[in-house]
């Protein structure tokens, strides 16, 4: 254990994760964000200027999403934005607010590890059955091993968490949009 | 019955120790669901729920309408917004405090998200507010309540997720908050004027001195003005579905910043972001909300609950009454979006099932509607409420040398006001759903 933290520690040091993942699947989810945004664009003035919608919109939209959603999964939890309730730290002071921290941590991490495994197995399971979208025929297991993926990787964010939990509570609440 | 109480606690449970609640659902309901029908079936329901949840075309307005709202709110169309409310209100003690809630009202047409108009709205009204010496309470109370319209006048994340939860149209949804979002303005509005006039050196006598209103301010209000115009006549004139409205809202957003040149590449690229990390969270929450209420429906929840109400024969207004109290509670300490996502799937199928609903509104998809203004306005009030209050956190986190206490010492006038509007939602359906009907 310990000599896990000193790896992960020395790790974090040379490597900010957050740029790193702002980089990559930060610029991925941005694309698929603007490309949302163009399909719909293009499908609603095609439709109304010139007589001809994109055809299989819908399609295009539902799976941009999906991919949109699990990209962004990563950074959200290496941001800490997840949704949660700052009730007990009230009343909690020092290493024991260590302790749940570390909890919540590895709490996450064995959850997310699971949807990481169940996702891998709906798409290898969709990839046999050669499952593909009605109209397109688009084939939904590589969204399925991307979803699977990316809550792996949000996994070992909340790991890494877990094992070396942050010694600054910032109490400020950050914008979430909700 | 048993086994969803059970369920409950230790989901309350988790979430007081500080696991996200995103994923204390998830683990309950997907552990709860384990036990009661095995692990095989709960393990195929997992990854299915996981992925079907986020491949949902309905659910595609929910990035593109934080976008929108994300990307005015750094074009600077806020700082008009509040500019022209001021000309509005200018002359009465008070003036900029109602131009707050005015234009929080103004800034909510465009935007899905109470938290988002809150923190816009807090960084272009607070500065001039305390150039001429606002009390910080009436001030930060103004904004922290004006804000909690941003998820009633549409568009609105909660309301979608509503829809989502009880197949209800969203198109509906939206026109229903219209009123009581114009209702939440004026009770606000009313609120400073009697704030002050209790207390009156919680605002400087009338400022005549002013900023003026540059040409930048004006072409802002036309452009939230033109927006919101634009999305409503697009979906109520049947141009285009609300799922369509939102991305042809945030084209148009897009177009808008570039068109201002206010807004420099990196807020650009900043509100992309926040708006795709939103996203994930905000998706994180609804398939964990998910696999719980299915877990709790499967449990027999819901049904045992119509059980109980319709054999003890409680009065309608005794049922709402009771819903509402365990709505304040858990208000509380819960945030918005859980709150929605736990409660909704549990107490909507009363508004379907019982006589009531028929009764009061002859036709359970009003009943519906109106259940739904009633819990965005309930869930309102919880943005505001102590110790949990996410919007009063907003204006804390962009305010950092203000106390809390103050702050919710702030908002206790508009509180007031919002059980009143609660109170008449009620007791007066037609309010929500006139505009439904006229549709």
């Amino acid at each position: 254990m310990e000599r896990f933290r000193q790896r992960f520690k020395s790790n974090e040091d040379s490597l900010d994760i957050g740029q790193l993942l702002q980089n990559t699947l930060g610029i991925g989810a941005a694309l698929i964000l603007f490309s949302l945004i163009l399909v719909t664009c293009v499908d609603v003035v095609g439709r109304y200027f010139f007589s001809s919608p994109l055809s299989g919109a819908f399609e295009i939209t539902e799976l941009l999403l999906a991919a949109l959603v699990f990209a962004a999964l990563p950074l959200t939890t290496e941001r800490k934005e997840h949704i949660e309730v700052d009730l007990i730290n009230v009343v909690l002071r020092g290493p024991s607010q260590r302790y749940l921290s570390a909890f919540a941590g590895l709490f996450s991490a064995a959850l997310l590890a699971t949807f990481a495994w169940r996702l891998a197995a709906h798409a290898f399971s969709a990839a046999q059955d050669g499952a593909v979208t009605n109209a397109l025929n688009i084939p939904l297991a590589p969204f399925g091993y991307l979803a699977a993926f990316s809550c792996l990787v949000s996994a070992f964010i909340a790991f890494t968490r877990g094992i070396e939990p942050p010694r600054d509570f910032d109490q400020d609440v950050r914008d979430d949009n909700a | 019955m048993l086994e969803s109480l059970i369920g409950f606690a230790v989901l309350l449970g988790l979430i007081l120790v500080r696991v996200p609640i995103a994923f204390a659902m998830a683990a309950v309901g997907g552990i709860g669901f384990a036990l009661m029908r095995g692990w095989q079936p709960a393990w195929a329901m997992t990854g299915q729920i996981a992925f079907d949840s986020a491949l949902s075309y309905s659910l595609s307005v929910i990035p593109l309408f934080i976008f929108m709202g994300n990307v005015l709110a750094g074009s600077g169309v806020a700082h008009g917004l509040f500019a022209a409310a001021d000309r509005l209100f200018g002359r009465t003690r008070g003036g900029l405090a109602m131009a707050s809630v005015f234009s929080c009202g103004g800034f909510s047409a465009v935007c899905g998200s109470s938290l988002a108009t809150a923190a816009t709205m807090s960084k272009v009204a607070m500065p001039s507010m305390r150039k001429f010496g606002y009390d910080d309470r009436l001030a930060t109370g103004s904004i922290a309540a004006g804000g909690t319209l941003g998820i009633l006048i549409p568009p609105s994340v909660i309301l979608i997720i509503y829809g989502l939860l009880t197949e209800t149209n969203i198109a509906k949804l939206f026109i229903a908050g219209v009123v009581p979002g114009i209702l939440g303005v004026i009770l606000y509005l009313v609120a400073v004027k009697v704030a002050v006039w209790i207390k009156p050196d919680l605002a400087p006598d009338v400022v005549s001195e002013r900023e003026p209103m540059t040409r930048a301010d004006v072409v802002g209000v036309f452009c939230v003005l033109g927006l919101f115009l634009f999305i409503m006549i697009g979906i109520y004139g049947g141009f285009f579905t609300p799922t369509e409205a939102a991305g042809m809202g945030a084209g148009a957003s897009v177009l808008i910043a570039i068109g201002l040149r206010t807004m420099t590449w990196r807020d650009f690229l900043t509100a992309t972001f926040d708006s795709v990390r939103a996203t994930a969270m905000i998706f994180a929450v609804v398939i964990g909300a998910e696999l719980f209420s299915n877990f709790v429906n499967f449990a027999g929840l819901p049904d045992a609950l119509a059980m109980l109400v319709l054999d003890l024969e409680m009065p309608v207004w005794a049922v709402i009454l009771v819903i509402m109290i365990i709505y304040m509670i858990l208000g509380c300490v819960l945030e918005s979006l859980s709150m929605v996502l736990l409660t909704v799937p549990v107490f909507y199928p009363l508004m379907y099932e019982l006589p009531f609903a028929n009764e009061l509104l002859q036709d359970p998809e009003m009943a519906l509607i109106w259940f739904a203004i009633v819990v965005v306005v309930v869930t309102e009030i919880s943005l505001i409420t102590p110790p949990v209050g996410m919007n009063v956190f907003v204006l804390k986190s962009v305010l950092k040398d203000v106390s809390l206490g103050t702050i919710f010492k702030g908002v206790l006038p508009f509180w007031y006001a919002d059980i009143v509007r609660l109170t008449l939602l009620i007791t007066v359906p037609w309010l929500s759903l006139w505009l439904v009907a006229a549709m």
